[in-house]
């Protein structure tokens, strides 16, 4: 099975069936960490076709210095803050916070930990989810956050915190 | 910084085993000597298990999604001829591509593709 790094290649060569394979790879994974950001599905949506078409068209700028997953999520990563930026603009990202109800009180200890998940920092959350989801270590996510790895160790630390207290 | 806070900073990757060797060892033996670490490392490992959970139980995105980038990274299917079975067969697809129209066609043996003939040759590095 060719190495996503062997797939980046293959795509800068223009194989359509590398990018197919890069797809099936990561388009999901690229989904759920997009909405990890910005929690809503047709933004997130937006995100994972915009960072496939940029893996398309810029692969052949891929220089190998990080892994294949730390240079996609980096991307998946620009395009959703560029898209909060511009959706700000136009005040058309809706505060999930305001619409949702409380949890109730002794609801399944899963609901309660996906509770506390929505009422992190986005800066929390996202590297709960690169670390937990994606298995990333703190370097790679140093490196898509652009953030010195003791930010993300304390940023963790933080969050875990508040996810336990959360279940208390 | 305390060591136990250090350590606990260190927990999560310590489980994913995304950690140095050296800081892997001393994560180890620090937790050997730590009710309190360990206690975290429990509750770590437990969090981290939620979570998986929760984000693969949330719906992926929409079939529309492969549409999309299809249309705009392999081109618009203009036409797809198909002749032979599962066996033995040959297809020949045209498809629209930044207003160039590919040709392409492929021998089906046995459900393995094998590609005869591209009238678009390969680009070399990226559009962008």
């Amino acid at each position: 099975m060719a190495s996503d790094r062997e797939l980046l290649e293959g795509v800068a060569a223009g194989s359509e069936d590398a990018f197919k394979q890069l797809y099936d790879r990561f388009a999901e994974r690229v989904y759920r960490y997009a909405f990890t950001i910005l929690r809503v599905e047709h933004l997130a949506e937006e995100v994972a076709q915009e960072t496939m078409i940029a893996v398309w068209k810029g692969a052949s700028k891929f220089a190998g210095r990080s892994k294949a997953s730390t240079w996609i999520f980096g991307i998946a990563r620009n395009q959703a803050y560029s898209l909060v930026r511009k959706e700000s603009r136009t005040e058309r990202v809706p505060d999930v916070s305001l619409v949702e109800p409380d949890p109730a009180p002794g609801i399944h200890r899963q609901e309660r930990v996906a509770e506390a998940l929505k009422r992190l920092s986005d800066d929390h959350r996202e590297v709960v989810f690169l670390t937990f989801y994606e298995g990333l270590s703190y370097g790679e996510i140093a490196s898509i956050l652009d953030i010195p790895s003791g930010t993300v160790k304390s940023r963790m630390f933080h969050a875990k915190k508040q996810l336990a207290e959360a279940l208390t | 910084m305390s060591r136990c806070r250090e350590v606990q900073e260190l927990v999560p990757w310590y489980i994913e085993g995304g950690l140095l060797s050296e800081e892997e060892r001393a994560v180890a033996e620090h937790l050997s000597q730590c009710d309190a670490c360990r206690d975290d490392l429990v509750m770590t490992m437990r969090l981290r298990f939620d979570i998986r959970t929760i984000v693969d139980a949330a719906p992926g995105p929409s079939s529309r999604l492969r549409d999309h980038v299809s249309r705009r990274v392999l081109g618009r299917k203009l036409a797809q001829l198909d002749v032979g079975s599962f066996v033995l067969g040959f297809s020949m697809g045209a498809s629209l591509r930044n207003r160039r129209i590919p040709i392409r066609g492929d021998l089906n043996v046995m459900g393995r593709r094998i590609r005869l003939f591209n009238t678009e040759r390969n680009r070399k590095g990226g559009d962008g």
